[in-house]
């Protein structure tokens, strides 16, 4: 036994009688031990009895809370450990928003990809048909042909072979103009049809047209081609007389599959009735002015009366032409035929397998995988990019809070 | 059989002193009220498994020193010096031969394990044995810390060899 190791426990008697027998006599043959032992008693003299006295304070407050069962809260405590909470409150909210806004925002995305899904599916071949009863039904855009409400209906109504209800009040005569109106004056009704029709061949369709329309008295006004490679597309201005409008129109919707078929009319009777009202008091001021001008003795007069009946003669004119033009208008129709050729037989995609509910299950099971597995990817990069904001935020009032 | 609830507020009367003192002398006057009082706290919900193998003060300790190294780390709290008033070392001669100031000093300097046992053995006057219950370590790991703390302390007192000054 090293007797030094043991002077501290044989100076406060915590050796055995036998140990402590052995470092006495330890001590009479080592005075430096001695020295440590008297030295080691100085030291542990003055801690036990020279360190400051400590009055206590708090027992009231810790008997209370003894009886309340929880600590008394301290004010600033609670102030820090509120502070702390509204810290990590703050970042919670980041965080959610964090999570929330690029789910919504990813939701956004997948609803505007299945929109472009579906307007894509409806611009296949096989669903023309759908999208034509779809845009009659009046859900056409601006600049989709520019179909009236009542031009739709009449081509929805010409595409399935009946006349709606709605049709009989908006139809124009068709047995041709002037014809009798409500009271019993002649009406001026200007017809126009569009129709678009997808045939076989298209040289042959228009030489089918152009035989129709001559042996109908009446003109082609216009024609295009278009040949790209693709499909051609024959687009043809024909003028006909109204009388015969009905038969040319019936004749050629017989040339293929009608795509399109707007038949619209105009009753410009008002109109044509305004122009001869304006045009017959013009020509009595024209007269007025003659008459004027005969008696005229002075050149300023003269040259007054002259500047105004030229005004006169020019209103006479463009009311006349216009009023030459409804009458044309309302004698020969006008159609606009467009001749498209149909596109050739395509290999048809295969069918798909009917699925058994299991397969199903899989596939939406994956597919669901998928989505939480971008979404957890876009909420970690969020977050990510936003810990610059939410992190010290919530590490101070986590530190705050701990620190209660 | 322990104290049954009702005991707590007595045991808190007679030892409130004791485990203040306690706990000011490990992190600081200003949290010893909180520490002591969470010491009672801790001592009233786990007085059911206190069995009677220690004092009631060594048990009140050991909990005390569990609530002050957890205050003393959350608050980030060094230890506090401990004065030595010099009145009492008119009655000894050898003890005036002791810097005060000096060991206060070096008993900053020691290691929070050489602190506590010296504490608890000189300042709360503790044996070995209660002092190894407190701190949960073996006495004869209380025996050999004493003894280095001491070494440490002399060392510390006499600088350039000799009698401690």
């Amino acid at each position: 036994m090293n007797v030094r190791d043991e002077l501290k426990a044989y100076y406060d008697n915590e050796l055995a009688p036998a140990q402590a027998e052995e470092v006495r006599q330890g001590l009479e043959f080592d005075p430096e031990a001695m020295q440590e032992l008297e030295d080691f008693g100085r030291i542990s003299q003055v801690l036990r009895n020279e360190a400051a006295e400590i009055e206590s304070y708090g027992l009231e407050a810790t008997l209370g809370a003894l009886t309340a069962g929880r600590r008394k809260p301290d004010p600033r405590q609670e102030r820090a450990k509120r502070l702390g909470l509204g810290l990590m409150g703050a970042a919670a909210v980041l965080v959610m928003c964090a999570i929330v806004f690029p789910i919504f925002a990813q939701a956004k995305v997948a609803a505007r990809n299945e929109t472009a899904m579906d307007m894509a599916t409806a611009s296949s071949p096989a669903s023309a048909e759908f999208r034509f009863r779809d845009k009659a039904a009046g859900r056409l855009s601006p600049g989709t042909g520019g179909l009236s409400p009542r031009g739709s209906a009449r081509a929805k109504s010409a595409v399935d072979g009946s006349a709606g209800p709605a049709e009989a009040p908006v139809q124009p005569p068709m047995n041709g103009a002037p014809i009798s109106g409500e009271a019993g004056s002649p009406s001026l009704v200007v017809k126009n049809a569009e129709l678009s029709v997808e045939v076989d061949s298209v040289p042959a369709a228009q030489a089918r047209v152009e035989s129709l329309v001559r042996s109908n008295r009446g003109i082609i006004q216009n024609s295009s081609r278009m040949d790209a490679g693709g499909p051609i597309v024959m687009s043809m201005t024909l003028r006909v007389p109204v009388s015969r409008f009905e038969p040319v129109l019936a004749t050629v919707r017989k040339l293929g599959k009608v795509q399109t078929d707007v038949v619209s009319g105009e009753d410009v009777t008002a109109a044509v009735a305004d122009i001869d009202a304006r045009l017959k008091a013009l020509k009595s001021e024209e007269e007025q002015y003659r008459a004027l001008m005969s008696r005229a003795d002075k050149i300023g007069e003269i040259l007054q009366v002259k500047e105004r009946l030229g005004q006169v003669r020019q209103e006479i004119e463009s009311l006349d032409a216009q009023q030459r033009t409804f009458r044309s208008q309302a004698k020969m129709s006008t159609i606009q035929l467009t001749l498209q050729e149909r596109p050739k037989a395509q290999p048809q995609p295969p069918a798909p397998v009917a699925r058994t509910w299991t397969q199903k299950a899989w596939a939406g099971a994956t597919g669901n995988l998928q989505v939480l597995w971008q979404s957890l990817g876009t909420v970690g990069i969020y977050l990510l990019v936003f810990a610059p904001i939410w992190l010290p935020l919530g590490l101070a009032g986590w530190l705050i809070y701990r620190r209660r | 059989m322990g104290p049954t609830p009702v005991d707590i507020g007595a045991i808190a009367r007679e030892h409130y002193d004791a485990v203040f003192r306690f706990c000011a002398r490990r992190v600081g006057y200003e949290s010893a009220a909180d520490a002591a009082q969470d010491t009672f706290l801790t001592a009233h919900r786990v007085a059911r498994k206190y069995r009677g193998d220690s004092s009631v003060s060594t048990w009140l300790f050991g909990i005390a020193h569990n609530e002050c190294r957890r205050i003393a780390r959350s608050r980030r709290l060094d230890a506090p010096r401990i004065d030595f008033v010099d009145e009492h070392a008119q009655e000894s001669q050898e003890s005036r031969l002791i810097d005060r100031t000096a060991l206060s000093d070096a008993l900053l300097r020691l290691s929070s394990e050489h602190r506590d046992v010296v504490l608890l053995h000189e300042l709360e006057g503790l044996t070995y044995e209660e002092a190894a219950s407190v701190l949960d370590i073996p006495v004869g790991t209380v025996k050999s810390r004493l003894h280095h703390a001491f070494l440490q302390l002399r060392k510390a007192l006499q600088p350039t060899g000799g009698e401690v000054k």
